[in-house]
């Protein structure tokens, strides 16, 4: 891999900065479907749903790596060739407290089984959304 | 003259006091440093997610409808109905900090149009409540630890009211940090966002776009993604910056307080030696005059 490959990729979370770095590939997952970005990418934004995101990162070895993070909502943005991504959470698979999460997903799907306002289901509905991408990330972990 | 025992327990109950007001004076800069420490690790995300969005207000289409595009400038003042998240603290004890950003928000009734008022904090409520000023009941967020998920939960609030043509503004009224020391009372406008009102008034010829930006998979899905979120982080800088103010005036209050302490044992133990010195002096008196009669009576 020649270095006209990389692009910079930034992720920021509410609770902090995630990643800045070098990338080599990036997959996104997107409201409609997974993406993925390659170095000098056109200018674009995409709208970023709950799930995992993965990306490849090179090491000094020469052979890239693959990391992956669960990530909230949020947008991405590429432009010249730097994507930026910005999430409400960002978090490595093996950080994630799979017992915290299961009983997020208990609540959250108690909560919706009730009569409710638009607006509560809709945060329960996002919690929920949350909630499964983060088990199902940190079970394959496991 | 008060008697000894008296200016004993005085002195017991002054330093008593005391060592609560320095124990919150404490507690108060702790808090204060834990929460600059919290909002300077969010901060890269928000200034990021508005440039962001402060771009995006360039590159949307001008027939992209999204809610948050509304700036119901068509409504006249008297009818419009604003929103006010009104921060106080949950506690008093904290110089004029809860009486200033309250006052502020209850001079904004004699203005035109409808007022909402949201209130964060114990202080506040009971303010309101006291003044017979209606609030809404089911807002009950404490003002103590600032977090993302709880300012997340008010966005979401206003954010329904809103998109549901409920309330056609939405402000925060909160105090903020001037300098190291003293702090300021501030109001910022939430919704619509500035940004959407900048938009407006670009007034960008439909004919004529400068460079495309790929959108996906729609402006207005993108928007939906970003507004929340830029709402949120106004929100929780604000939040964060109202517990700083709070606990900094606590922190002065509680100086104070314990400057006052000092002085206070200090008069005190001058007013005890004072007394006690009189008591042994009359003791003496008493004593020599006694001997003297005696002394009269045996000669």
């Amino acid at each position: 891999m020649n270095a006209e490959h990389f692009f910079i990729l930034k992720v920021y979370a509410e609770d902090g900065v995630f990643y800045e770095g070098d990338c080599l590939e990036l997959i996104l997952p997107c409201v409609d479907g997974e993406k993925a970005f390659l170095a000098h990418h056109e200018d674009a934004v995409y709208a970023v749903y709950n799930g995992t995101m993965r990306y490849l990162t090179p090491t000094e070895d020469g052979v890239p790596v693959w990391h992956e993070a669960v990530i909230g909502t949020g947008v991405s943005h590429f432009t010249d060739n730097t994507c930026i991504v910005l999430a409400e959470t960002a978090e490595r698979p093996e950080e994630i407290d799979t017992n915290r999460a299961r009983a997020a997903l208990e609540r959250a799907q108690e909560k919706m089984q009730k009569d409710l306002s638009m607006r509560e289901y809709r945060i329960s509905q996002m919690a929920m959304a949350r909630a499964t991408a983060r088990i199902r990330a940190a079970s394959k972990h496991d | 003259m008060a008697n000894l025992k008296e200016i004993k327990e005085r002195i017991g109950s002054v330093q008593e006091t005391r060592k609560i007001t320095n124990a919150m004076y404490m507690i108060s800069s702790n808090k204060l440093r834990q929460a600059r420490k919290m909002l300077a690790e969010t901060e890269p995300y928000f200034y990021a997610t508005r440039r962001e969005l402060k771009r995006l207000m360039h590159h949307i289409p001008a027939d992209t409808e999204n809610v948050y595009l509304n700036t119901y400038a068509e409504i006249a003042p008297e009818d419009r109905r604003k929103g006010y998240i009104v921060v106080s603290d949950d506690k008093g004890l904290a110089g004029a900090y809860n009486h200033n950003v309250l006052a502020f928000a209850e001079s904004k009734i004699p203005e035109p149009g409808t007022e909402f008022f949201y209130v964060v904090g114990e202080v506040g409520r009971q303010y309101f409540r006291n003044r017979g000023i209606e609030i809404d009941g089911d807002f009950q967020y404490a003002a103590q630890k600032p977090t993302i998920p709880l300012a997340r939960s008010i966005a979401s609030r206003l954010l329904v009211h809103f998109e549901a043509r409920e309330l056609e503004e939405v402000y925060i009224i909160y105090t903020a940090m001037k300098g190291a020391m003293s702090s300021e009372v501030q109001i910022d406008r939430l919704l619509p966002l500035a940004e959407s009102v900048e938009r407006e008034e670009m007034d960008i010829p439909e004919d004529v776009r400068e460079e495309s930006l790929i959108m996906d998979p729609s402006p207005s899905a993108v928007l939906d993604n970003i507004v929340p979120p830029c709402v949120s982080g106004l929100i929780y800088g604000a939040l964060v910056e109202s517990f700083c103010s709070a606990q900094n005036s606590r922190m002065l209050a509680m100086d104070a307080a314990n400057k006052n302490a000092a002085e206070l044992v200090k008069d005190l133990q001058r007013k005890y030696n004072r007394t006690r010195q009189s008591e042994i002096t009359q003791q003496i008196t008493e004593v020599v005059s006694g001997a003297n009669k005696k002394r009269g009576k045996i000669s």
